[in-house]
């Protein structure tokens, strides 16, 4: 459980850090960090401070500006400019920067309910440190326009054997902070070692050590999908797996 | 009685199970599937109530969505379902008390949040934009889990740690089943390795018995055989990753050459990867065709070796595909000893021995042309016919007064006699045919074409050049019945040429020369002399 509201400072000490990778989104990150500062806002007008970690990995100048010039900005939100040329690893740099005791993933180009951040918090305070939250519903725009339920791990739809062929959640997530220090994402470079996935091989390996993925009540992720550049793609055109996972051990 | 209470049952199902709660589903199937096996056990063709749950849920979920859509390793919902886009209100009532499944609506606070994502940051989500009025309902994968089932229920079969797996269709008698528990033999009991042969291929394995104790042999096939094809390599790829064997060695595995042709970089990290190939194989149309064809082009640069009991289609491979030739290996079978002591060959013998498969490859019209062209000659054949009866070649053979169509055999060594003045082998492709390991080891001249390793096994004198020539098989013959001295200097040889190369020992000493086969760990001495197979 964590520590009552009161102890926090609101001007200083940001209680979830929005960790954001951006990378080539250009113009479509302006609308993406709008929509995560709706929710930083919910989050603070019910006592959450948030700070955003933004990460430009080897950027386009274009998402750069975007990023830089955003209004959402505040001046103790962080920006990194980074070369690693991976999500992972530029995921696992914003999440070692993060302040906050909670942090949630964003992807550049998404959407997500402004409740989100704040549902994420009070269900952990609620259920417990194990307990690793998704967005209750998925709303597809773009190439795809469609929506579906993400299964709850402690609901009756949770079929473990799903994962050997499906990734039950996306890398939109919130936990505490700790559980990201403590399974971090692993490179994910499909074409170079033939594992990819990496946040299918995250759930994976969180179920094995022990947490639960749940889907935060009433949340939504407007999830943005392209014709082309997606690394779902790219995985299943170079027939990528996720690499070994202890939970395959457990099935 | 079957019929009436499956009747009912289907009844019940229908108007009851399928439309109520999933968990209900699950538990009254379940206990109808448990006291349907024990009262009718030959009827009931689903193995385990997990299986038959998976498989009667599925078809729930294919009867509401009106289409099946296994995506694999897509890391997406499954689509496919209905839109209810377009679907007015009144319709879905209709539909709904006509029991037709009507897919759930986006909740209001979901729509709730739609609008206000359209009046603040994107107004593509309006609802008469681009977006809102196309978005369909996507079932959440709550089916999917058939293929996990499958793995683990072939998971927990697997004990301990695994140093070598050997990926096979199945083990059945057949020259390169011989070779894979040939291999497996060597690897336990010479090396000491942890052995894991997987038969692929929904088919019996009555030759997993010939195995040694110690190697462990997983029947794979049939457990996979209801699961799509991608399923089955993804559940294979997911088996040989967690195992993490030090190496894989394909033998004639078409799924095992699917996943490595599919997955070899991921595989890579840790397992090396083997694979046996024999011969090319030669379509009805004359086409080159077989795993060698199919898959080494794409995977060679994935293989740590190729391994064949011949050296002559390595040549071959590296000159017609341009693959180095270091990565060709030769690793001649071991024959196998006679349980008896065999006779020696009658000196005025006058019965020609053929053994083998009657199919397309082994060329029974040649053989027919052989026997018509030495009618003083008596031709005992032995041998399956895969051919059809009534071809032209099989009718030849039934209707030719000095041919004797004895049928199949199981031991060689059972089928020689002291009248057979030698074995007569006609073949359009092969490898090293292990028949020919026996007659040597029999003390049976040999006449065969010069194809494939029979060309390396004998001098080329010996042999028939062109394999449709049937004069040159009788001139051969007749070589062999007029000059006994001749006979016996070729039967000296070719007992010379399977105590040299064909023996246990040189066969295990083979194995252990295989450059990083057995893994930094194996013990370098390829001189150990392993326990040979039954």
């Amino acid at each position: 459980m964590s520590e009552p509201r009161e102890k926090y400072n609101m001007n200083t000490d940001p209680v979830v850090s929005a960790v954001i990778t951006m990378h080539g989104e250009g113009i479509l990150a302006h609308r993406t960090l709008l929509s995560i500062q709706r929710c930083r806002e919910y989050a603070e007008a019910h006592g959450l401070r948030t700070e955003f970690v933004i990460t430009l990995d080897n950027a386009t100048p274009e998402t750069r500006r975007v990023v830089m010039s955003h209004p959402s900005l505040r001046q103790d939100d962080q920006v990194h400019e980074v070369n690693f040329r991976d999500l992972s690893l530029s995921r696992n740099f914003a999440i070692e920067k993060a302040r906050g005791e909670y942090v949630g993933t964003f992807d550049g180009d998404d959407y997500f309910s402004k409740n989100w951040i704040e549902r994420c918090v009070r269900s952990i305070e609620q259920n417990g440190p194990l307990n690793i939250y998704h967005p209750e519903l998925t709303v597809a725009f773009g190439e795809l326009n469609a929506y579906w339920w993400q299964v709850d791990q402690a609901g009756k739809y949770y079929a473990p054997e799903c994962l050997l062929t499906m990734n039950l959640w996306n890398a939109c997530s919130l936990a505490k902070r700790s559980v990201y220090l403590e399974w971090p994402y692993l490179v994910s470079r499909p074409g170079e070692s033939g594992f990819g996935y990496e946040d299918w091989l995250w759930n994976c390996d969180t179920i094995a050590a022990g947490y639960m993925h749940r889907s935060a009540p009433e949340t939504v992720r407007f999830e943005r999908r392209k014709s082309n550049g997606s690394l779902n793609v790219a995985h299943q055109r170079t027939g990528a797996v996720i690499r070994p996972s202890a939970f395959f051990d457990q099935l | 009685m079957y019929r009436q209470i499956t009747g009912v049952y289907r009844f019940i199902d229908r108007i009851v199970l399928r439309r109520g709660p999933l968990v209900l589903e699950r538990t009254i199937k379940s206990t109808a599937f448990r006291v349907a096996k024990f009262a009718f056990p030959n009827r009931i063709a689903c193995a385990s109530t997990e299986l038959y749950l998976a498989q009667a849920l599925a078809h729930r979920f294919e009867r509401r969505s009106g289409a099946s859509n296994v995506q694999g390793q897509s890391p997406q919902p499954l689509s496919g379902v209905r839109s209810v886009a377009g679907v007015s209100i009144e319709q879905q009532i209709e539909s709904g008390n006509t029991g037709v499944w009507v897919p759930p609506s986006l909740p209001s606070w979901a729509a709730s949040e739609i609008e206000e994502i359209a009046a603040t940051i994107d107004p593509a989500f309006h609802a008469a934009g681009p977006i809102a009025p196309r978005l369909q309902y996507h079932s959440m994968p709550i089916e999917h889990h058939y293929a996990g089932m499958a793995y683990a229920r072939l998971r927990r079969q697997v004990s301990g740690k695994i140093d070598i797996v050997i990926l096979v269709p199945w083990l059945k008698q057949g020259g390169a089943d011989l070779g894979a528990i040939h291999f497996a033999t060597a690897l336990h009991g010479g090396f000491g390795k942890r052995v894991l042969v997987v038969g692929t291929e929904a088919a019996d394995s009555p030759w997993a018995s010939r195995l040694p104790e110690g190697v462990q042999f997983l029947d794979a096939g049939s457990v996979l055989a209801p699961l799509s094809h991608d399923e089955r390599r993804l559940m294979l790829v997911r088996l040989m990753l967690q195992l993490a064997p030090a190496t894989i060695h394909l033998m004639n595995s078409n799924l095992g050459w699917q996943m490595v042709a599919t997955h070899a970089k991921a595989l890579r990290h840790t397992t090396r990867l083997y694979a046996s190939l024999y011969c090319d194989d030669i379509s009805a149309g004359g086409h080159l065709v077989g795993y060698a064809q199919e898959y080494l082009m794409d995977c060679h640069e994935f293989l740590d070796g190729v391994i064949s009991d011949n050296g002559v289609v390595g040549l071959e491979w590296s000159k017609s595909m341009g693959i180095a030739h270091s990565l060709f290996h030769v690793v001649p079978f071991p024959v196998r000893e006679p349980a008896h002591p065999l006779l020696p060959a009658l000196p005025a013998a006058r019965t020609l021995l053929w053994a083998g498969r009657l199919d397309r490859q082994k060329r029974p019209d040649i053989l027919l042309a052989i026997a018509q062209a030495m009618p003083e000659w008596t031709f005992d054949v032995y041998g399956q016919t895969v051919l059809d009866d009534e071809s032209e070649a099989m009718a030849g053979l039934r209707r030719a007064p000095n041919v004797r169509l004895r049928g199949a055999f199981n031991d060689f060594y059972a089928i020689v006699r002291p009248d057979h003045l030698a074995l007569v082998y006609t073949t359009q492709w092969d490898g090293m045919p292990n028949v020919l390991l026996e007659a040597a080891r029999a003390g049976l001249p040999i006449v065969a074409p010069a194809i494939g390793g029979i060309a390396e096994f004998l001098p080329g004198d010996w042999l028939v050049d062109d394999f449709t020539d049937a004069d040159s098989y009788t001139a051969q013959i007749r070589a062999l019945a007029q000059d006994t001295a001749e006979r016996e200097r070729r039967i000296r040889k070719q007992t010379e040429q399977v105590t040299a190369k064909h023996s246990w020992d040189a066969f295990v000493a083979a194995v252990g020369s295989l450059p990083d086969y057995l893994g930094k760990a194996a013990p370098a001495d390829g001189e150990t002399a392993a326990p040979q197979p039954d």
